[in-house]
């Protein structure tokens, strides 16, 4: 990990180090240079002086000698005329002396011209400046020429000064010369002037060696060039008084002055800047000047300065290496020091930081390297708290999960198995039982614990587990079972010897739990797991086994229930099945002896009337009435006892509202006319068509009206029909409004209960059974839909349908082509109609287009109810009717049929796949066929029934007194009769005339009816020629099955009074000719 | 001996008037449990049937009243009912009733149980 390191501190101390470190050393070097520089130029210039003061003492010296000589001459002149003086008085003796004095300073200038080679004239002069003598090395001497000299430079500055030396003139262009002139001393008036070639004093100038360039030139008191070692500067004649460095030597000098302005730096005489150092020569005042060019002179000290300057550079480089190699060092650690701060802040606890500088850093590094150590320690054992803890809440929500689907199980399942495994399974896993884990479940009855479940247990030892039939006090599991509590093996090698032990060693395990499973104090099971190491089991486990336990307790309670519920309900089941079939059964046996009831006053009441016994009609009539509320009531506990039972199916069609409605209409009218009520029919226009079941409808709604009219004198009834949408789905809402009683809020209460009636008087008041609206509101609730009512006591009620227009989704399709084709064949006159009854779509389709292939005009029913209603719309031809359908079977179908006066002559056939013909026959069927259909019979049959039919009835009884009986009882129902006392004659009889239905007695002489029956069915003319059997034969099963399918029905002479039989025997005969018909056809085919 | 039958189903009116008449009785009849009341006090009859369920004043108040009245507490009351259960026999006794009876009527059976409390009474 690279941390971005602030530069920051680095690039101070770096600034700081090198300030302090260069700065010192540029100064120090600076300052050294400086004097270093100033001390160099000195010497030099010292150096240059000194040369210069020897060049001008030795000129000093050399004019001083000259000087010294030409003195000393004089000394010897003065001399002899100190002698000549001496004797003044002796003026003639002085000229002698005179003479002798010229002579001598004429000797005196020979050998000075002699000794100084320089000298080359010397003169004497006198005291009027006349020159007395002249010694030449150039000229002839000459002796007292008198020249005048008075006003020469010479002579007056001889006389001033005692020495004078004249500026330098040049003979012949190239030798100079000074005159220098002496006087002996102020008296002396006389002086000697001597001509001086100073050629000697350029040898000195020239000797005078200064470095590469340089060179050294005299200027004598004019500033005239005197000497150089150049001579052609020298002969220029160069007066150099403009010189700066003259002008410098030549200006008044203060003391302190003197030294530092002894040299000049100007441009030099042969061109260049130069350095000029003088020496004054001041007897003579002439400078003598050394003159270098500055480059040459400063040279040394360039190159002095260059190495300073390299020296200095070298230290600065060194100091910035130095400087930044401190500056490292000293920032190193700090950022050490950070970026172990950093990483450790970043979570890096294991890093540690490394300084060993040895100073506070390294101490601030220590301690920041103890703090992390403390810090680390006191993190992982946090980390370790935190583990610890993570892993307490992981293995609380591993339990609380396990718990949870555990209780998920136990409340969404109810196989117990499934329950217990996923407990064990649970149980195991969490507890980490290496070795699995049972539930066993205790059987009170044989005081076995049986293993229920189990998870992670081998095959072998589950066999063994089941062969072990444990009991209580045996084992881990039967102990806890006796203390009612939690029961541990720590080690099982350890542990008592029970028949458990080894099964248990083999397999491996070392420490066994048990707990035991109780309910209200009682033991129901236990809950065991195995480990393959031994050791105690914590107290937190067996907590959570606990839960296990009680989940486990709560699995097998809920099975027991369920169990329980299930028996029950099952026997619930059955005991509702048996009293729906008990009702439906009840039903039919109450009708049986209502019929008798009915028609028996019926008669009673012709009877009366025939007999103009107006007395008896009062009582008949009340009888009549009061059984066909009986039997209405019958009906609809029939109908309830259905939807009770869920038998009652809906029927799904598409009709046109409106003739519903008409059609109720029509049906009330009556009633409403007794009861002096006017029926108001308001509907809109477009009721348009709807789905439902149109048969269950009209009667909801005919119970609806009936109601109304009946509760309503003198008013008005309003059947208003609507269709709206609500919710996205279209209804269609028909309102029955009276003018009636109405009713109070409790009565509206139990309005719509069973058996309840607004008031229980209203039952003897009004009749109705009570039924009604409740059956009418099943079958609005089947269909989806309601039955909703407001009312006010006093002023009416109002009674709403509400369905929805399309109910359910059953076969659409097929259901519209239903009720179209009902409509078509219910419109097509000239072909005889057949109503075809059956639940079966297919069937239905089957049968319709074969028979109207064969010409019939075919209208379909889809059930008994829709059957009946077609039947009274229709009055069929004839009817097929199935037997087994779901809404109304084809027994009740029949019954209502034969029981309807208007319908009773129809002609019905049942088709079945249950062979039960005799009790269709018994009820009236014209015929019974047994499913799968023979097509072709059924159309031969219908041909036949919808022909005319046969009235010659054949009688075939050895008992004469009971032939007479029927025959008077025939005849007089308009059959032609003819008879036959035994089957023998029977057949002969057949031979002759082919009777349209026999009647057959079972016992006779000589060929007895069974044989008859054989025979006459052996003759294919006569096989179906219909039969029925009369007999006082207690008939047999055997015998029944002998006749059954030969014989059109069975009637019991002796069971009833002949008059009765013989009504019978009237009423059943032309059906039973009905069916021989057909089967007459078919045998003739 | 009078007997007054307060029902109001005629058919029951019908039957069982003209068959106490044919046993000899006086029969007054009342069509509902006010009627009742009104007749009892008014015909003083010897004995009353009464039906249980009657409109505006059923049977049981009916009998309570006739039972709470001075001048008609004195007069048996047999009830009548075609609800067949235990709880109606108690139902009536608990009004006053004197006796009970069910529907449909078994007239030999009634008759022995009105002589029972009318003693002298019938043809």
């Amino acid at each position: 990990m690279k941390l971005s390191m602030p530069r920051g501190l680095f690039r101070k101390y770096l600034i700081f180090l090198l300030i302090l470190v260069g700065g010192l050393l540029s100064v120090s070097s600076a300052v050294e240079l400086y004097f270093s520089y100033q001390e160099t130029k000195q010497s030099i210039v010292r150096l240059e002086r000194t040369k210069a003061q020897a060049a001008a003492s030795e000129i000093e010296r050399y004019v001083g000698q000259i000087v010294q000589h030409l003195r000393s001459t004089m000394q010897g002149a003065i001399d002899v005329s100190a002698l000549g003086t001496a004797g003044i008085g002796m003026q003639a003796g002085g000229h002698s002396r005179a003479a002798a004095l010229a002579e001598q300073r004429e000797i005196d200038f020979l050998r000075l011209l002699r000794n100084v080679p320089a000298i080359s004239e010397v003169r004497h002069l006198d005291l009027a400046g006349k020159e007395q003598l002249r010694t030449s090395r150039l000229a002839l001497d000459a002796v007292a020429s008198g020249q005048d000299y008075s006003d020469a430079p010479e002579f007056v500055g001889a006389k001033s000064k005692k020495t004078y030396v004249s500026p330098v003139y040049f003979r012949d262009e190239s030798e100079p010369f000074i005159t220098i002139a002496v006087a002996p001393d102020e008296t002396a008036a006389e002086v000697t002037a001597a001509e001086v070639n100073i050629r000697a004093i350029w040898d000195v100038v020239a000797r005078i060696g200064t470095g590469r360039d340089g060179n050294a030139y005299v200027l004598d008191s004019t500033n005239q060039l005197i000497a150089h070692p150049d001579l052609r500067l020298v002969l220029a004649k160069r007066d150099l008084s403009a010189a700066p460095q003259v002008k410098a030597a030549r200006a008044p000098r203060t003391g302190s002055a003197q030294d530092e302005q002894m040299f000049t730096i100007a441009e030099g005489l042969q061109g260049g800047q130069a350095l000029a150092v003088n020496a004054a020569i001041p007897a003579l005042g002439w400078l003598v000047f050394i003159e270098r060019p500055v480059e040459d002179t400063f040279a040394p000290l360039r190159a002095a300065t260059a190495r300073s300057v390299v020296v200095l550079a070298l230290g600065l480089l060194l100091a910035i290496l130095a400087s930044i190699a401190l500056a490292r060092r000293m920032v190193a650690p700090i950022r050490r020091l950070q970026d172990g701060a950093a990483r450790v802040g970043s979570g890096d606890l294991d890093h540690r930081i490394d300084i060993r500088t040895g100073d506070e850093l390294k101490a601030l590094a220590d301690e920041f390297n103890r703090t992390t150590a403390r810090l680390q320690d006191s993190q992982s054992n946090l980390e370790q708290k935190v583990e610890a803890r993570t892993e307490a809440l992981t293995r609380s929500v591993e339990e609380m999960h396990a718990l949870g689907e555990v209780g998920r199980a136990v409340s969404s399942t109810l196989d117990l198995q499934t329950v217990l495994v996923t407990i064990i399974t649970h149980a195991v896993e969490l507890s980490k039982a290496d070795a699995g884990g049972t539930i066993y479940e205790f059987d009170e009855a044989t005081g076995v614990f049986e293993p229920r479940a189990n998870y992670r247990v081998s095959d072998a030892y589950v066999r063994i587990l089941r062969e072990s039939r444990i009991r209580l006090g045996e084992s881990a599991v039967g102990k806890c079972a006796v203390n009612q509590a939690p029961y541990q093996v720590p080690d099982v090698e350890k542990g008592e010897d029970s028949r458990m032990r080894d099964p248990l060693l083999r397999e491996g395990v070392r420490a066994v739990l048990a707990v035991p499973l109780l309910r209200e104090e009682r033991v129901i099971g236990a809950l065991v797991i195995r480990r393959k190491v031994a050791g105690e089991f914590s107290q937190s486990l067996v907590t959570l086994l606990q839960n296990f336990a009680n989940q486990s307790v709560l699995a097998i309670q809920n099975a027991r229930l369920f169990r329980e519920i299930a028996e029950k309900g099952q026997q619930l089941e059955v005991a509702s099945q048996l009293k729906s079939q008990f009702l439906a059964n009840m039903s039919h046996e109450l009708r049986t002896p209502l019929n008798a009831i009915i028609g028996v006053t019926e008669m009673l009441h012709d009877d009366a009337v025939d007999l103009k016994r107006e007395d008896e009609l009062e009582p008949l009539d009340r009888v009549l009435r009061a059984a066909k509320h009986l039997l209405a009531l019958i009906n609809d506990i029939l109908d309830l006892s259905k939807i009770e039972a869920g038998k009652m199916d809906i029927h799904v069609e598409s009709f046109a509202i409106a003739p519903l409605i008409d059609d109720v209409v029509q049906t009330i009218g009556m009633m409403a006319k007794k009861n002096g009520n006017t029926v108001v029919v308001d509907c809109v226009t477009d009721l348009g068509t709807m789905r439902a079941d149109q048969t269950r409808i009209r009667q909801a709604l005919l119970n609806l009206v009936s109601n109304a009219n009946k509760f309503t004198e003198g008013g008005t009834v309003t059947i208003a029909a609507r269709r709206v949408t609500e919710a996205g789905r279209e209804w269609v809402t028909i309102a029955v409004t009276d003018t009636g009683i109405g009713l109070t809020p409790q009565q509206l209460g139990n309005l719509f209960q069973e058996f309840v009636q607004a008031d229980a008087s209203t039952t003897r008041k009004y009749g109705g059974t009570g039924l009604g609206l409740a059956i009418s509101r099943r079958f609005c609730q089947m269909m989806g839909g309601d039955i909703a009512v407001t009312s006010e006591l006093g002023r009416g009620s109002t009674f709403t349908i509400r369905l929805p227009v399309e109910v359910g989704a059953v076969q659409p399709a097929t259901a519209v082509r239903d009720a179209a084709a009902g409509r078509e064949g219910a419109a097509a006159p000239g072909s005889a109609t057949i109503l075809v009854a059956d639940d079966d779509q297919t069937v239905l389709e089957v049968i319709e287009r074969h028979l109207t292939r064969d010409g019939f005009s075919v209208v379909t029913a889809r059930g008994g109810h829709e059957a009946l209603r077609l039947a009274r719309e229709l009055h069929p031809a004839a009817i097929t009717l199935d037997v087994l359908m779901p809404d109304l079977d084809g027994w009740t179908v029949l019954a209502a049929i034969k029981g309807d006066p208007e319908l009773s002559d129809i002609p019905v056939i049942l088709l079945s796949i249950v062979d039960e013909k005799n009790r269709g026959y018994a009820l009236g069927a014209t015929d019974y066929m047994i499913k799968p259909i023979d097509r072709a019979r059924l159309s031969r049959m219908l041909r036949n029934i919808c022909g005319a039919l046969g009235r010659h009835v054949l009688l075939v009884d050895d008992d004469d007194m009971m032939r007479r009986g029927m025959r008077g009882a025939l005849e007089q129902d308009g059959w032609q009769v003819s008879e036959a006392e035994n089957g023998r004659v029977a057949l002969a009889r057949l031979a002759d005339t082919r009777p349209d239905i026999i009647m057959l007695d079972l016992v006779m002489p000589e060929m007895d009816g069974f044989e008859f029956l054989v025979e006459m069915r052996s003759h294919a003319e006569w096989r179906d020629v219909p039969v029925l059997v009369v007999t006082a034969k207690d008939l047999t099963a055997e015998e029944r099955s002998r006749l059954n399918g030969d014989v059109e029905r069975v009637l019991q002479k002796g069971g009833a009074e002949l008059p009765e039989l013989l009504r019978e025997i009237v009423r059943v005969l032309p059906r039973s000719i009905e069916r021989g018909q057909s089967s007459k056809v078919e045998g003739a085919e | 001996m009078k007997i007054l039958y307060v029902e109001d189903n005629d058919d029951n009116i019908y039957m069982l008037e003209r068959r106490l008449k044919r046993a000899g009785f006086d029969v007054v009849i009342a069509r509902d449990g006010a009627q009742g009341v009104a007749m009892a006090l008014a015909e003083q009859p010897a004995l009353i049937l009464m039906d249980l369920g009657l409109p505006v004043l059923d049977g049981s108040e009916a009998t309570r009243q006739i039972k709470a009245a001075p001048e008609t507490k004195h007069i048996p009351v047999i009830a009548l009912t075609s609800n067949a259960m235990t709880g109606d026999r108690e139902k009536a006794l608990a009004a006053g009733c004197d006796d009970f009876d069910t529907k449909p009527v078994d007239l030999a059976r009634l008759l022995g149980k009105i002589q029972a409390l009318a003693p002298g009474g019938g043809a």
